[in-house]
Formats: C-alpha cells, structure tokens, sequence
C-alpha cells in the first residue's frame, strides 16, 4: 500500500505524498501514545492542529469530545476522521494503519524476544519518569479546554457534578456522564425560544 | 485451536463496546478472555495489561495483539487487532463521510457543546488517577509542575517528544 518509489509529475502526486505524510504523523502518535489515550491529546494537537492546520483548534476538540461517545481508542478515531477529511477512505485507511502499526509490532517483538520486559527495573524507571512528562501535558490540555469553554451556570454545574461522580462514585461508565452531558445540552438548547436558536443552526437549513 | 473466526468475533465486539478509550475495555477484556472463554489465565492478563500500559499505542490494540500472538501466533495477532480496530474505523468514517464539520446542525452542535464540560471532567480526573498510580515518589508531582510551566511558558517551540523522552530519563536517574 505505501509505495516507495517516488511517483513525479502524475496527477496522484500531491495526493501520493499527503498519503505518506497521514501515515508517517500518525505513526509517530501512535509510537508515542505511552500510558493511555489521554496522553497523546496534547502531541496530536500540535501536529493536527498548529503544524499542518489539518483541523481548526474547534474542530480538533469537537473530535475529542466525539471520540467519547463513539467506540474505539481515542488516536484511531482521530486518524480515521483526518485521514479521511484530508484524503478519502484511502487516507483514512493509511492514517489508521499508521496509527496502529506502532502498536502491534512492539507487543509482537516483546512477546518473541523480551517476555522479561515488564520486571526490568530500567524499564519500570523510564516508564514512571515518562508518566511524569504525560501528566503534564494532560494537565496542559485541562487548562486549555477549560480557557476554551464557555462557562454558564449549566456548564459549570455539569462539570462539577461529573467530577464529583468521577471521584465519589466508583466504577461508573464514562459513556454515562458523556451522554447525561449531551443531554443535558439538548435540553438548554430545547428551552431556548425558538427565535434564539445558534447561528450554526440555521445555516444548516 | 482457537480460530479465526472466534478469536476476530471477540474482538470485533470489544471494539464495539469500547467508549470513552483503551482503560474503559480491560473489565470488558477480562470478563470475556478470563472467566467466559478462559483463553487466558488471570496472571497472564494482568501480565499483559502492565506491559500494554507502558508500551507505546493504544492499549486496545496493544492487548489485541498479545492474546492474538498467544493463542494464533502471528496472523493471530493480526486478526484480532483488525478485529479491534474495525468498529471504530466503520463507525467514524461513517461519521465523516455524513458530517465534515459537525456544526451544521442544531442538535449535534448542543449535543456537543453539552459534554464538553464533561469531558473537561474525565481529563481532570484521568491526570489526578494517573499521577497517583503512575507517579512513585513527590518530586515527580514537582517536575510534572514543572514540565507544565515550561509547556506554558515555551508553548509550541517545545518538542513535546523530546519533553517525554527527558521526562523518562530523569526517572531512569531518580526513582528507586
């Protein structure tokens, strides 16, 4: 699927190299998502966002927060959405193959050649720095979302009720908390008077 | 010998039930691995979860890969991280193809705008869960402070690798 010879002066070109720039980005958050989906929200931000303006900031987060209500890792998700927004279903089988690669050849080789690999006490050391490093850069995109987010009553009321679940109330579903969010949304919008409906909506009509 | 076919189904479904990311399927993953189909020893799992945490990609397909690996070999492993992986691609290319912006409706627009502060929540909480189970000592609550101002501070002049491979180095130097 990724060819390695250079294709010039064809009408695939550009398109042949966005290819190969999907999968090499995607490859690169994929080797770096270390320590779960949150972690690489920040990274995928900077390459997605502000070094190739593949989504707008509004965008990128709107796809977060859909990210949670749809199956699957948040990074696959991601890779789907750009991939094909930016070129097709052949770009987003490229960028979710990238993506994915990452992870499937580093368990193949730990299982072949380092079944030792979890009780090296080198490599529980590297991993807790790195947890360190990825905290904070979650905490980073905390802040910015919460900058972001216009504050109402509502909202802030939604927030601190999720957060008080969240640390209160354990094993709960996150799926639960998104869509008591959603709604809660589709509520306020619904109480609106039908004259104060968003700009958004009625573009679409 | 397991197949294919089971190994893919199995999969496939924990793909499909998998929301909000990869922690959120490990209960899932066990209750179906360990105790219903018992293709995997409870040991072995929680083998498997520790390493899937700490290498790189998402969890999910880490740990598609290794039942897949352990019980097929290699086109086993191939199988069930396609299996994983599926539900997600078919569903969100369906999403894109209908929706390129996400904003042109009404209801999907205050849909979203209604679980934003939500998932505002679940970051705040996954960096309080986080640093608690991953963090061993107080100093890397300081540098984690720290790393943060520098993100602040230098902001996208900072190559966010290179911040997680020092950040990993530092805990080769530090932690005991």
């Amino acid at each position: 699927m990724e060819p390695k010879k250079v294709i010039t002066y064809t009408a695939g070109h550009a398109s042949v190299r966005k290819q190969l720039l999907l999968f090499w980005t995607f490859f690169i958050i994929g080797a770096f998502t270390i320590g779960g989906g949150y972690a690489m929200i920040l990274m995928m931000k900077r390459y997605l966002v502000d070094q190739y303006h593949w989504l707008e900031d509004e965008e990128f987060y709107d796809m977060l927060a859909i990210s949670q209500v749809t199956p699957g890792p948040i990074a696959v998700n991601m890779a789907t959405f750009v991939g094909y927004t930016q070129s097709g279903v052949l770009g987003s089988v490229v960028a979710t193959l990238g993506v994915s690669i990452p992870a499937v050849a580093v368990i193949i080789v730990i299982a072949v050649f380092f079944p030792g690999f979890k009780d090296n006490v080198w490599v529980q050391r590297f991993f807790a720095g790195v947890i360190v490093g990825v905290v904070a850069q979650i905490a980073t995109i905390v802040l910015d979302l919460g900058k972001r987010q216009k504050w109402t009553v509502v909202s802030a009321v939604v927030c601190a009720a999720s957060l008080g679940i969240l640390f209160f109330v354990h094993q709960v579903s996150p799926i639960w908390l998104i869509l008591g969010g959603g709604l809660v949304g589709i509520t306020v919008e619904a109480v609106k008077r039908p004259g104060t409906a968003p700009a958004a909506g009625k573009s679409a009509s | 010998m397991t197949s294919f076919l089971a190994l893919f189904g199995v999969f496939f479904k924990i793909g499909i039930f998998t929301f909000g990311g990869g922690q959120a399927m490990i209960p899932l993953l066990e209750k179906d691995l360990v105790v219903n189909l018992a293709w995997v020893p409870m040991k072995e799992f929680l083998d498997f979860v520790a390493i899937s945490e700490i290498t790189p990609g998402p969890v999910a397909i880490n740990m598609a890969t290794f039942v897949g690996y352990k019980l097929r070999g290699l086109t086993g492993a191939l199988v069930t991280s396609l299996g994983v992986i599926l539900p997600s691609f078919i569903i969100i290319l369906i999403i894109a193809t209908v929706a390129h912006t996400f904003r042109t409706n009404r209801w999907v627009s205050a849909f979203l705008d209604g679980l934003k502060p939500v998932v505002l929540a679940l970051l705040t909480y996954a960096v309080y869960s986080i640093a608690r189970s991953g963090i061993p000592a107080w100093w890397g609550y300081v540098a984690a402070v720290g790393i943060l101002l520098l993100i602040l501070k230098y902001g996208k002049k900072l190559n966010l690798f290179l911040v997680l491979l020092a950040a990993g180095g530092l805990g080769l130097l530090m932690f005991r």
